[in-house]
């Protein structure tokens, strides 16, 4: 089975980390970015900064650059996000059976378990495989984190879209797909509550196998410019948002506590081993 | 090397369907090795259709009587001397590719099973279910949809018994198929699947060997996914499951926390039949209102199935002990 994956290039946090976990992996790595440098909103991106350390850590000269122009301004960011990913996706499909796409703010905490799962997943003849990751809201205190849950505090995935495709899949929106699945969850039954109650899961793993999902684990400043160049940035942008991330960085524990209270936005306190000890 | 197939029908008071079934198998590609019919009717129907009209087919006889499909697919097992030894059911009509397309797969040795599609006629098949064929789900279901068709060799975790095959040497390294699956006889395949899976075998799927499963009617009582048929549906499946895996194995507590999830869609069909008004805004009849809470008979019998699993597994499992059977 020959695997490659692509990376939308512009976001430098946790990109070492991210690569570094299935680096060795895969075959080849086809780097996305935009020729000016600029995000699907029209905001600067440090693609130069991405850049260099990607070339620090390619030893075996897996990566290839392909960029292009992504940053359509006349058009939505979510279209642009999805046009950047199929360009990417089609690149990396060359000589490839599955591609990953997993974004730079994620990592995997288990690669073996993954790339298991991804056998069984073209053993049993799926297209897709949703793999659940952990969504972290805030970093609180060196390796303590807010982790979106469910509103009793349990485990609870999301899935962005799937992590991998088969080589040559069209995409429908961002990285979501319509195509057969392969759903692999952290319960038997599934946790992400942007699912119908009874979608199915194939497989389960532990949560500490699971993707973490460093979404919004950044300093103030940078989760202001994230903001700004995200695909989401119309609602991100709201000045609510940024408000209510920061009062919840700053009183984890009451967060969690009133967790029961609210209709949705749950979260549980979380230990996250630091990357030097990740598998 | 070109593997022989037994080919074993099992059949209870069906001889119409035993000769289609056995005229199919008279047009095949490729001859099979044998044909065994293990008959366990109450009659002679059968016995007299194949001395008369099949001769070349051994006909061999289970006199447990209804209710005891494993108990006749032992038998048949046990007497037959191909490489390979094919399941197919007396109302299932094979293509005459079947053979060879089945053969195929058993070029790979880690290959100890593989299934073929059944076309039940259904509009809307091959494509229903096409993500989840023949899987053991960690909950602790399984997953039929041996309609669908992938269009390729696939991996699964259990075949469907109306058009099974297994390898000979690596079922009877494991003592051949266990019976102690009564009522409607569900699970039996998946069990003789699972302790395949189990040790380490690969089961495929293999959608060109098909067989036209006209689902003929019971002739053992009851009719098909009736109050009995759930009853055994849920016990059979805890004795499958504590019996493959073992009492402390997480699957089993999941299938019944399952189970019990699973019985809010009949409360919720019983609330849709009890309001007063339909869908269209026309009137329910008052007889229909009262009559709403019937429906929650069908989650009786199948809660009371899942209670009735337990100590029935544990029994099967003393007699599994018994007679050294893994």
């Amino acid at each position: 089975m020959r695997v490659s994956a692509y990376i939308l290039v512009g976001d430098p946090n946790h990109l070492r980390e991210s690569v570094s976990s299935y680096y060795d992996h895969v075959d080849r790595i086809v780097l996305s970015y935009d020729e000016t440098r600029t995000s699907w909103t029209g905001t600067p991106l440090p693609v130069d900064e991405c850049l260099a350390t990607i070339r620090e850590l390619d030893r075996d000269g897996k990566c290839v650059d392909v960029p292009g122009r992504f940053a359509r301004l006349d058009e939505n960011p979510l279209d642009n996000d999805t046009f950047q990913r199929q360009n990417a996706l089609d690149a990396a499909s060359d000589g490839a059976d599955w591609v990953i796409q997993l974004d730079t703010d994620e990592v995997m905490l288990d690669p073996a378990q993954f790339f298991a799962s991804l056998r069984r997943a073209d053993a049993t003849g799926m297209s897709a495989m949703d793999y659940p990751a952990r969504w972290l809201y805030a970093q609180v205190a060196p390796g303590r984190y807010l982790e979106a849950s469910t509103r009793f505090w349990r485990p609870s995935a999301s899935f962005p879209g799937p992590l991998a495709v088969r080589a040559g899949t069209r995409l429908r929106h961002a990285r979501q797909t319509d195509t057969l699945l392969y759903r692999v969850d952290m319960r038997p039954w599934n946790t992400d509550p942007h699912h119908p109650r009874d979608a199915p899961v194939h497989e389960m793993i532990p949560p500490e196998r699971a993707v973490l999902h460093y979404s919004w684990v950044r300093d103030h400043e940078t989760i202001r410019r994230k903001f700004g160049w995200s695909g989401h940035a119309a609602h991100y942008s709201l000045p609510i948002v940024y408000q209510r991330w920061a009062s919840r960085q700053r009183h984890p524990l009451r967060t969690v506590l009133t967790n029961p209270l609210r209709r949705r936005d749950w979260y549980r306190l979380v230990s996250v081993p630091e990357n030097a000890d990740m598998k | 090397m070109n593997l022989t197939v037994s080919v074993v029908i099992i059949t209870y008071a069906r001889p119409q369907f035993v000769r289609t079934c056995l005229e199919h198998l008279g047009r095949l590609n490729s001859e099979p090795h044998e044909i065994i019919v293990v008959d366990a009717s109450p009659d002679d129907r059968t016995k007299q259709l194949i001395t008369e009209h099949f001769p070349h087919v051994r006909l061999l006889r289970n006199d447990l009587g209804p209710g005891t499909m494993p108990e006749s697919r032992q038998i048949g097992f046990g007497t037959a001397t191909g490489d390979i030894v094919a399941f197919i059911d007396d109302d299932a009509y094979v293509d005459p590719d079947w053979l060879d397309e089945l053969r195929k797969p058993y070029a790979d040795p880690r290959v100890v099973g593989v299934g073929g599609r059944a076309s039940n006629g259904i509009e809307g098949e091959e494509t229903k279910g096409l993500g989840e064929i023949g899987r053991l789900l960690p909950d602790g279901r399984l997953t039929g949809n041996f309609g669908a068709n992938p269009g390729r060799l696939i991996e699964v975790d259990h075949l469907l018994g109306a058009n099974m095959s297994f390898r000979r040497s690596a079922l009877a390294a494991l003592g051949g198929i266990r019976g102690n699956y009564p009522g409607t006889c569900l699970c039996e395949e998946s069990d003789i699947s699972l302790r395949l899976k189990r040790e380490g075998g690969t089961l495929v799927f293999q959608p060109a060997a098909l067989v036209r499963h006209v689902a003929a009617p019971y002739t053992s009582g009851g009719k098909r996914f009736d109050r009995r048929y759930l009853y055994y549906a849920r016990r059979n499946h805890v004795v499958l499951l504590a019996r493959v895996y073992g009492w402390r194995d997480p699957l089993l507590r999941r299938y019944a926390l399952s189970t019990v999830r699973a019985q809010k869609e009949y409360v919720w069909a019983m609330r849709y039949r009890f309001a007063a008004r339909r869908p269209d805004g026309s009137r329910r009849p008052f007889m229909r209102r009262l009559t709403a809470p019937v429906v929650l008979t069908r989650a009786l019998a199948e809660l009371t199935g899942l209670a009735a699993g337990f100590p029935a597994a544990w029994i099967a499992r003393r007699r599994d002990r018994a007679a050294a059977v893994s």
